[in-house]
């Protein structure tokens, strides 16, 4: 119950900014534009590079993943900030358990996210490139475990990265470096299959993939290289690294937080 | 120089003087970034890497599909380091003025209003940022990178409007910070505003202008006249064809271009420093 209400907080929150959510509307619509815009080019000038996709689908996976990574909020200075003011030995304090808080508020920054933004943004993409991505029922049923691993993973990725401001002054050069392996290599700029295939390979064994990369492939009913079950054990793996490597983190940062204060 | 000695009131100082402020005020802006060494270190690595992933997403198109819109590899990184370079300088200057918003949210602006020197200049001055030498050392590579893959005709003449677009390209994204920046006189919170204007909109100089639709082509060209930085002088340089411009004069648009958003830019600030009314109340 107490959690159910962080995620009502965080929902309300978020629609207390208008500004921020017009802005980020709009940003959202840029991306789109940029993304359709470069491979309807590409797709019209060398048609034969495109390897086993059509333009169409090319597009339809870059309003796709764009909408993903739209549909998916946390709040980036929530542990940083009470970390950095000292406020987060009174978060311990109470009797809630801060990290499911942190989750919690994270779920329903998103919550906001999908339903305010993610959506509106597909209605008006369906209406204006008149791109029909190919979403079967089955694809749907498949697509949505995997959304929600992404999303755990997601959410991980922001806690590690703010569980380091227990070691460091200041974690905006690790949100960079994210934000560069991200871009790079989650398939949210481009899509993994346009990649050379020793790149593949070896990027497929990172989890960056596994945040926007897979959930659209398997949204858009695209082959993904192995089978669907394998993927959900990859999934697996990847939450268990990288679970493993946020918690040791964070814990490891609060004792070190205990011990200061002595 | 100094400052004080003969000189009862700051109001009486000379340019030389109000210059050598401003500089000392940088200087001390660096010096403060230099303190954490370990951490400015760290950013600077983190900000390579970065633009590394940026030219590796573009790099890995390009290899691929051999032509964005009609340019090939050299001339889309000669689009790259007109961008880069611009950026880098905007970096060293007009950093300081991203977190305004928050100077104007908790009062600090106030400090800059008491003092006998321009409140723009103080926040410019105070957030200088050496970072940028990275941008400039990553466009100088990228051009370098254009040069060998594709023919550019260097003189002096083109060194001369090479660097004024360099400038012009400046002056355009550094008015977009001073006009952003404004805003916060009247909406206080513009996070978002900067994302959007400064960050994010920044990704269509990534790709010529030509591959977006009209519409887009419009807004890039005449409201947000982003366009200038890269897209239209590379025009120039590159003896592309003009059949993608809308004057086949805006290959020579950037630095006028840039001097009037700077001096609409400053007529903004001004409005709205004078409608300012502060936080403390």
């Amino acid at each position: 119950m107490t959690y159910l209400k962080f995620i009502s907080k965080a929902f309300q929150r978020s629609i207390a900014y208008k500004l921020e959510y017009y802005t980020g509307l709009m940003n959202a619509f840029l991306y789109i534009f940029i993304f359709t815009s470069v491979w309807q080019t590409v797709a019209k000038e060398s048609p034969g590079a495109l390897g086993t996709w059509s333009g169409e689908t090319l597009v339809s996976y870059a309003i796709l993943s764009t909408l993903i990574k739209v549909s998916f909020g946390r709040n980036e200075s929530l542990l940083t900030n009470k970390i950095k003011t000292g406020d987060i030995v009174y978060d311990i304090l109470k009797p809630y358990n801060f990290v499911m808080m942190y989750f919690a508020d994270s779920f329903g920054v998103s919550l906001f996210q999908l339903f305010a933004r993610a959506i509106p943004l597909l209605i008006f993409s369906l209406l204006f490139f008149g791109v029909i991505p190919s979403v079967t029922t089955i694809s749907l049923l498949q697509f949505i475990p995997v959304y929600i691993m992404s999303f755990l993973l997601f959410i991980m990725f922001g806690f590690m990265i703010s569980s380091l401001a227990f070691f460091f002054t200041e974690v905006f050069s690790f949100m960079i470096l994210y934000s560069a392996l991200v871009t790079l290599m989650s398939g949210s700029v481009i899509p993994l299959n346009l990649f050379p295939d020793y790149l593949v390979k070896i990027i497929a064994w990172s989890p960056f993939p596994y945040l926007y990369y897979y959930p659209t492939t398997v949204l858009i009913g695209t082959p993904i290289q192995m089978e669907y079950s394998e993927l959900i054990l990859r999934y697996f793996l990847e939450l268990l690294i990288v679970g493993t490597i946020t918690f040791t983190i964070y814990f490891s940062g609060k004792r070190k937080l205990e011990f200061a204060g002595g | 120089m100094e400052l004080t000695k003969g000189k009862p009131n700051l109001l009486e100082n000379t340019f030389a003087e109000t210059l050598y402020i401003y500089l000392r005020i940088a200087t001390a802006s660096i010096k403060s970034r230099m303190e954490y060494r370990a951490s400015f270190v760290i950013f600077l690595f983190t900000l390579l890497t970065f633009y590394a992933a940026q030219i590796s997403t573009i790099g890995i198109v390009i290899t691929r599909f051999k032509t964005i819109g009609g340019w090939s590899m050299g001339e889309m990184a000669f689009l790259y380091s007109l961008l880069i370079l611009s950026q880098g300088i905007v970096t060293f200057i007009f950093s300081g003025i991203l977190d305004f918003s928050t100077y104007v949210r908790d009062g600090t602006f106030d400090r800059f209003l008491v003092r006998p020197l321009s409140p723009l200049s103080q926040v410019i001055m105070g957030g200088f940022e050496i970072t940028g030498f990275a941008h400039i050392i990553l466009g100088f590579l990228t051009f370098v990178m254009a040069n060998s893959l594709i023919e550019v005709h260097w003189n002096f003449i083109n060194g001369v409007v090479f660097l004024a677009v360099v400038v012009g390209g400046a002056l355009i994204l550094g008015s977009i910070r001073i006009i952003i920046a404004a805003i916060a006189f009247y909406a206080v919170n513009t996070n978002s505003l900067v994302h959007l204007f400064v960050f994010s909109s920044r990704e269509f100089l990534l790709y010529p202008l030509n591959i977006y639709s009209g519409g887009l082509k419009f807004l890039l060209t005449f409201i947000v006249p982003l366009a200038f930085i890269n897209f239209y002088p590379a025009h120039y340089f590159l003896n592309k064809s003009g059949e993608n411009l809308f004057h086949p004069m805006f290959v020579f648009g950037t630095l006028p271009i840039g001097i009037v958003m700077m001096l609409f830019a400053l007529w903004f600030w001004k409005k709205g420093q004078n409608a300012y009314e502060s936080a403390g109340g």
